[in-house]
């Protein structure tokens, strides 16, 4: 299954989006990379911190952790803008009434009524509400746009998380 | 456009060394060859907006490695980084 994000300016993700129709025929390579990839041997808990279309590596994780019948505690902190642009929102539905997965929303830019999710920017004060403690050292994966993954990444180090166990994925207009 | 704008890590580049090398090389480990630091090469920083691809050592800044495409030819040069330490597919 795949999934693309049209960006204005991408040549891919455009074509993609507004040309590719019903028959057409791909060739597709990959997966490709080893290293933003959870599998149960990795163990856990984990946690996971999505921005915008960074929450698709986040959910073939969660997605994995279903089909093989594992039963790792996952956390998933997901920020969208609004609420029309959350990805997978009923998916995420099901998934977050599963025991082992809790998944909370942040929307940036607006709220639809009666919202009883955050409304802001990732901060530390979320990351300490939704994140296990460092003591618990969770594995854990970032994926979304240069500045929310850094901020994310370094509130995380400072809150006492090896470097090593916090692993992120950073993507741009121009990502190769 | 700031620094950070541009900045994106050495996942980016998985398709490229897919093409290149037998071995999965984003979850291969690097050792810097300025500060001796090692780290996997996907939590190294890289810049996709040069010529080619430019992955810096996420401790000192110094550049461990080079990639240009074009021509129907790669260039690499790995003279950044003193060792790369794969795992077995």
């Amino acid at each position: 299954m795949n999934t693309v994000e049209r960006l204005d300016d991408g040549e891919v993700s455009s074509f993609l989006v507004g040309e590719l129709r019903p028959g057409d025929k791909l060739d597709l390579r990959g997966p490709v990379g080893g290293y933003f990839v959870w599998t149960v041997d990795v163990g856990g808990p984990v946690l996971l911190v999505g921005g915008g279309s960074g929450v698709v590596p986040l959910m073939a994780m969660l997605r994995h952790r279903v089909a093989s019948g594992d039963g790792t505690p996952f956390r998933l902190l997901y920020s969208s803008r609004t609420f029309e642009d959350v990805i997978y929102r009923d998916e995420l539905d099901l998934l977050g009434a599963d025991d082992g997965i809790d998944v909370a929303h942040t929307l940036t830019r607006s709220q639809p009524d009666g919202w009883t999710g955050y409304a802001r920017r990732i901060d530390e004060e979320m990351l300490r509400e939704v994140s296990w403690s460092a003591d618990e050292q969770p594995r854990v994966y970032v994926c979304g746009p240069t500045r929310l993954v850094e901020n994310v990444a370094s509130t995380l180090v400072a809150l006492g998380h090896d470097p090593d166990r916090v692993k992120t994925e950073r993507f741009g207009p121009t990502g190769g | 456009m700031e620094d950070a704008d541009l900045r994106l890590d050495g996942n980016a580049a998985a398709g490229m060394f897919g093409e290149i090398f037998a071995l999965e090389l984003t979850s291969a480990r690097v050792r810097c060859a300025s500060c001796g630091a090692v780290a996997e090469l996907g939590a190294e920083p890289m810049y996709v907006h040069a010529p080619g691809v430019v992955v810096r050592c996420r401790h000192c800044d110094d550049v461990l490695i080079v990639a240009v495409h074009g021509g129907g030819r790669y260039c690499l040069s790995f003279s950044g980084a003193t060792w790369i330490e794969a795992r077995e597919s």
